[in-house]
């Protein structure tokens, strides 16, 4: 299994006390299985992908991804795991401002730990069509631009997970086939498996395998 | 360590994006800094200056008037003399047991607004000064120069040049009484550079035959204004009271050991008329402090002046306006301090999504931390590099307009001690600023959540 969550309860913590947000009594999601997480806001898919991506710790339960029960590490080690197993795919947070394409890409390698390989940097915003974009700073960029970029990032560095929070809610129907078009055709040539955590409808056809959230009261 | 390059080429990244808040940050740090550098560079080299040049005379005897401007004008040749006193009135003075050197100087001519003093060698002495060429005068009329003065006039041994009234320009010329250069001091960093130095006995010379030249003429502008700075007490004396030039050393000449035998036809006057504009006192005890200055100041006509004394009093005096430039500077940098404050938790609202998309490549909360805080860092250090240039330029520029008009030369190219402190302050202010702003940077690091965003 790829991805597997036990009996996982996850939420915020708040001052009158801990908030439940999601809860999952077991859910796996083998390897090229894309899913889809459908819910409406407030159903916990942020929450989720927080613990998932080792940013958040749940309250209780047991995340193993790709073999490593990411709940045991300790917070530098969850940094670390994540930006080498986990590419990120945000609905509007895309990119650094301060730095161009070509840079913010460098930067994804750099904080994973990675060697400096512009080739691999050229060949994926190449695969994308946005090569000649490399030197343009990210205001400059055109929504969909910024979404190719975001999703050559997500696959930089190979990952075998790709999360995508609300990859879509703001586009339009055309970019928004275009966008999941993409994603599905990056992950096939980097053998990623994505998760999608959106409440868009739209897309629900394209995933072999949804699994509904609810809002948890 | 590679986090924090990561963070620091972030830093530098967020810098360049907003170009003017940078700059003006930087700015506003820099003159705050700066204008401290500035002020501590003169008035440290003002202080060295005056201390190299106070060194060695315990007390200055001269005519009554300001005993800072006794001062001034003798030891540190700035202002006009208060007057002259006769010779021999003060001989017994300096015969006295507690002094164990007089150097006498006789002032009011110079030569290019260079001034022309009557002394001894022992004046020579006193600034530990060499000859770099040539030697000392041995004859009334033969001077030596000193270093700044050969710069910039270009005096050469062998030249001859004629002293002028006064010490400013355009006073009258001695033209008949050229002096000739047979020395040229090498720099000692003091009032003894700007110097030609020369025999009392060469002033006593030239100012004799003016005398008698133009002994009917009425007195020029120029002498006119010396003649009214002169003090009341040496009004008192006769000779001086007559004098067409009062501020110099006596025109009625005689010193029966040195004086060119041409000069003593057509004598008529006494030794005991002959003036000295003053004598710079070394104690031959430092006992003598208590109770010699007192004696000289009650029993005589002319008043005795300690250098450090007044010097520690000009300082107080200049001290009101210098600590107010310092607390406006002081205002100035923690205002900066605050302006990179400001700036920067504004930017932090502005970065926070940046910083979350940070955390979540994989940004430890330490980099997300330091890419903020070097943020103010680097303004700071832009600052207070900005703040050195202008501070050294400015003091150099000061030097320089100084120079024109009081012939003190400062310069903005010397390092002192409490820049190093004023460097350290303008640092410490700029973290403290940057501190608050990467502290919440790292709490929101550790826990923000894409919800949040």
């Amino acid at each position: 299994m790829l991805i597997a969550i036990e009996n996982l309860d996850a939420g915020y913590n708040t001052p009158a006390g801990r908030q439940s947000v999601v809860k999952i009594g077991h859910l796996s999601i083998a390897q090229g299985e894309h899913t889809l997480l459908l819910g409406p806001s407030g159903s916990g898919k942020t929450t989720l992908l927080n613990v998932l991506s080792g940013l958040a710790l749940p309250f209780s339960g047991k995340i193993v991804i790709d073999g490593t029960t990411l709940n045991a590490l300790s917070a530098a080690e969850r940094d670390k795991f994540r930006c080498q197993k986990i590419g990120l795919v945000m609905q509007r947070l895309h990119l650094i401002s301060a730095l161009n394409v070509g840079n913010n890409l460098l930067l994804t390698q750099r904080l994973a730990g990675m060697a400096r390989d512009l080739n691999r940097v050229s060949a994926v915003l190449r695969a994308l069509g946005i090569e000649h974009k490399a030197k343009k700073y990210p205001r400059t960029l055109s929504q969909g631009e910024a979404q190719r970029v975001a999703i050559a990032r997500a696959v930089l560095n190979r990952p075998p997970i790709v999360l995508a929070d609300e990859p879509t809610s703001a586009l339009d129907d055309a970019n928004c086939d275009t966008a999941i078009d993409l994603l599905f055709a990056q992950a096939h040539e980097h053998g990623a498996t994505l998760v999608v955590a959106t409440h868009d409808a739209r897309i629900k056809h394209r995933f072999s395998r949804v699994h509904e959230l609810v809002a948890s009261k | 360590m590679k986090s924090f390059a990561t963070a620091l080429n972030l830093a530098w990244a967020y810098l360049r994006q907003r170009p003017l808040p940078t700059l003006l940050n930087v700015l506003l740090l820099g003159l705050g800094v700066g204008t401290i550098i500035a002020l501590i560079l003169t008035l440290k080299q003002a202080e060295e200056r005056m201390e190299r040049d106070t060194a060695g005379v315990d007390l200055v005897i001269g005519a009554k008037g300001s005993p800072l401007q006794l001062i001034l004008s003798s030891v540190f040749q700035m202002d006009i003399p208060t007057g002259n006193v006769p010779l021999a009135e003060a001989a017994p003075i300096i015969a006295a047991r507690q002094v164990k050197l007089a150097i006498p100087l006789a002032l009011g001519d110079s030569f290019k607004t260079f001034r022309i003093v009557g002394t001894e060698p022992a004046y020579i002495d006193l600034y530990g000064a060499t000859l770099l060429e040539g030697r000392l005068w041995a004859k009334p009329l033969e001077a030596v120069v000193g270093a700044d003065v050969a710069r910039l006039t270009g005096l050469k041994i062998g030249q001859r040049f004629p002293g002028s009234h006064g010490l400013t320009e355009g006073g009258e010329t001695h033209a008949d009484h050229p002096y000739i250069v047979v020395g040229v001091l090498k720099s000692t960093g003091t009032v003894a550079d700007r110097l030609i130095l020369t025999s009392v006995e060469s002033i006593w010379a030239v100012h004799d035959h003016e005398e008698e030249a133009e002994g009917k003429k009425p007195d020029g502008a120029q002498v006119k204004t010396k003649k009214s700075a002169k003090s009341a007490a040496s009004a008192g004396n006769a000779s001086s009271a007559v004098a067409p030039h009062p501020v110099y050393a006596d025109q009625n000449d005689h010193d029966p050991q040195h004086d060119h035998p041409r000069e003593h036809q057509n004598e008529h006057q006494h030794d005991e008329d002959k003036e000295i504009t003053a004598y710079l006192i070394q104690y031959s005890n430092p006992l003598a402090a208590a109770s010699f200055p007192r004696m000289v100041n009650a029993s005589t006509s002319m008043q005795a002046a300690s250098p450090a004394l007044e010097t520690s009093r000009l300082f107080a005096l200049l001290g009101i306006g210098v600590s107010t430039l310092k607390v406006f500077a002081a205002i100035m940098m923690v205002c900066s301090a605050l302006g990179i404050f400001i700036g920067l938790m504004n930017t932090l609202n502005e970065q926070r999504e940046d910083l979350a998309l940070l955390r979540m490549l994989g940004a430890t909360p330490a980099t997300v931390f330091f890419t903020v805080a070097l943020q103010g860092f680097a303004l700071g250090l832009l600052g207070v590099i900005l703040g050195l240039l202008l501070g050294h330029l400015g003091a150099e520029w000061m030097g320089y307009a100084i120079q024109k008009t009081h012939r003190i030369y400062l310069t903005g190219w010397v390092w002192v001690k409490e820049e190093g402190a004023i460097v350290a302050v303008a640092l410490v202010l700029a973290i403290f600023a940057a501190l608050v702003p990467a502290w919440r940077a790292y709490r929101n690091a550790v826990s923000e959540t894409l919800n949040d965003v």
